[in-house]
């Protein structure tokens, strides 16, 4: 599903005679350097148009397109600031287009905190419509850069005041053979040396400026996009995981895992339905909590086994005395944290007669009954 | 909830059921004179290792490396219950010549987090997915999201069915 929003983002702008996979392999390298795990689809398309953007070297004058290798660079520096700054550097043409673009990688950058992920797509495709609709004079030689169907075409921006974190614009475009990589120097060499390149249009796996392009590293690369793609699907299944960092995404995953695994376990404790079975999970004092209603009863009972806890239940009953006297609503709360709920004494002891069976001892299992019933009220009137 | 998602559910439900149903009518198995406690302690593990073996079955369709890791456990697992505390002596001969190797392994690693490679939280996720120890990254997360999507599928399923046991009370 994410490798298609790709590429029909992609689609949407590109000729036919580009090669969707070296692209997918650029679109990968954008997200590696990234270095957390935004919405693919979300950071798709500001990818796509970032690319038409900087794959204008072969037609485009080369002053609108270092103009854009600035405006775009500049937005990344100054991250904290305001969209403003960007305009003021005012190489552009077009003044709206920079407000524009600055605001496309102000939400890109933002858009991996946000979880709101349409949203955020619906935002970048609208900007990136506007930028393209507006500012007649560079986006029509782009369109044409990039109809000629070299996506290899590196323009360079190698300056030399480009941070790391910067690589962002030109690990997009990055060079394929390393001999382009190693001149960071004029423009118009570059671009005619760029414009050569491109006429070759090899489908080879972009390497990232400065990295060889040997088997090993990019089998590593391969790996780990691979681990990348599997964190992110595994983002959709946990709940929560609205982190950006695979270290606390992994411990989400982990707790998730644990917290499952520990609901089949108490579930397997409540499901045993014969006579007497349930007897034993729950303690000798009435009420306290059955199998069901919250992981911690179940543990505490299940492990206190035959231990007599009354004196907890009388401790729970008078800390719930005490609440009861301030506030209604928090001695409510304090009981749902356990598990337990308050039903008036009436319609428990209809509940009880009501289903107790003859031949059953009375007591313990009448208790078990209320417990299961009073907890099995408050876990289904708290469910959503 | 995807079609693969139901056609699971309902695999899954069909199998416990008829797994529960087998626990629950007297056979020689359960007749056991052991303490109240103690049976409903094994009764409960019965259970848990059913609804295990019933999922890992009803998933095995798409071919993952969990649920034969789940299966082996279960099996041993069931076969340590029946023959009480001495489950090293008593080794069936289906499993003799694979339990002979392993015990010389065994005599190597004394402990069982030794088996696991330790890479921090990998090393966890590897420890609660069946099977993990052996795999690499890349295909550990790929059983653990098949892992965690049939967990939570085990988990809505015996909820269910134990609120049917519970209401019909």
């Amino acid at each position: 599903m994410q490798p298609c929003s790709r590429e029909m983002a992609a689609g949407g702008l590109n000729s036919p005679t580009t090669t969707p996979p070296s692209h997918q392999f650029q679109l990968h390298d954008l997200h590696q350097i990234h270095g957390h795990f935004d919405h693919p689809s979300s950071a798709a398309a500001a990818d796509d148009f970032l690319d038409q953007f900087l794959s204008s070297a072969a037609s485009s004058p080369w002053s609108s397109a270092a103009a854009a290798a600035d405006l775009i660079k500049s937005p990344w520096a100054d991250l904290a600031d305001d969209d403003n700054v960007a305009a003021g550097n005012g190489f552009f043409d077009d003044p709206s287009a920079v407000s524009l673009a600055a605001k496309l990688r102000h939400h890109q950058i933002n858009g991996g905190n946000n979880t709101n992920g349409n949203h955020n797509n619906n935002n970048k495709m609208m900007l990136q419509q506007q930028l393209l609709m507006a500012g007649d004079g560079a986006p029509a030689p782009l369109f044409n850069g990039f109809g000629s169907g070299s996506i290899q075409s590196p323009p360079h921006f190698h300056h030399p005041t480009m941070q790391p974190g910067q690589s962002f614009s030109a690990g997009g475009v990055g060079p394929t053979a390393s001999a382009a990589a190693a001149s960071p120097g004029k423009a118009q060499p570059q671009a005619s040396g760029s414009a050569a390149t491109a006429s070759q249009g090899k489908p080879r796996v972009r390497a990232r400026r400065g990295q060889a392009t040997d088997p090993h590293s990019i089998a590593e690369r391969l790996r780990r996009e691979r681990i990348a793609e599997r964190m992110k699907s595994l983002q959709e299944l946990v709940p929560n995981a609205n982190k950006t960092d695979k270290a606390s995404m992994l411990d989400e995953i982990i707790d998730y895992v644990k917290f499952l695994q520990l609901q089949v376990k108490v579930l397997s404790m409540s499901r045993l339905g014969g006579a007497g079975a349930v007897a034993p999970l729950v303690t000798t004092a009435p009420s306290e909590g059955g199998g069901g209603g919250g992981s911690n009863n179940a543990t505490a009972a299940a492990n206190g086994g035959s231990s007599a806890n009354e004196s907890s239940m009388t401790m729970t009953e008078h800390q719930v005395a005490k609440l009861m006297e301030e506030d209604m609503g928090s001695a409510m709360q304090y009981l749902q944290g356990k598990g337990l709920c308050l039903m008036p004494i009436s319609l428990a002891t209809a509940i009880s007669t009501a289903t107790c069976r003859p031949g059953q001892p009375s007591s313990p299992n009448m208790s078990v009954l209320t417990g299961d019933v009073a907890v099995k009220d408050s876990t289904s009137a708290t469910k959503p | 909830m995807s079609a693969t998602t139901q056609q699971l559910e309902r695999n899954f439900t069909h199998r416990f059921l008829t797994s529960l149903r087998r626990m629950n009518s007297p056979d020689s198995k359960t007749t056991t004179t052991h303490a109240a406690g103690l049976v409903i302690r094994r009764r409960s593990l019965r259970i848990k290792r059913a609804a295990y073996s019933s999922m890992a079955r009803a998933a095995a369709g798409s071919h993952r490396a969990w649920t034969r890791a789940v299966l082996s456990r279960t099996r041993s697992q069931r076969r340590r219950q029946q023959h009480g505390v001495r489950p090293n002596y008593i080794i069936p001969p289906s499993q003799r010549r694979k339990s002979v190797k392993r015990a010389a392994k065994l005599k190597k690693k004394t402990k069982k987090k030794s088996v696991v490679r330790r890479l921090g939280r990998a090393g966890k996720l590897r420890e609660l997915v069946p099977g993990g120890s052996r795999m690499e990254m890349g295909q550990l997360l790929e059983e653990t999201a098949h892992y965690v999507q049939c967990l939570a599928v085990q988990v809505r399923v015996m909820q269910a069915v134990a609120d049917h046991f519970s209401s019909s009370m």
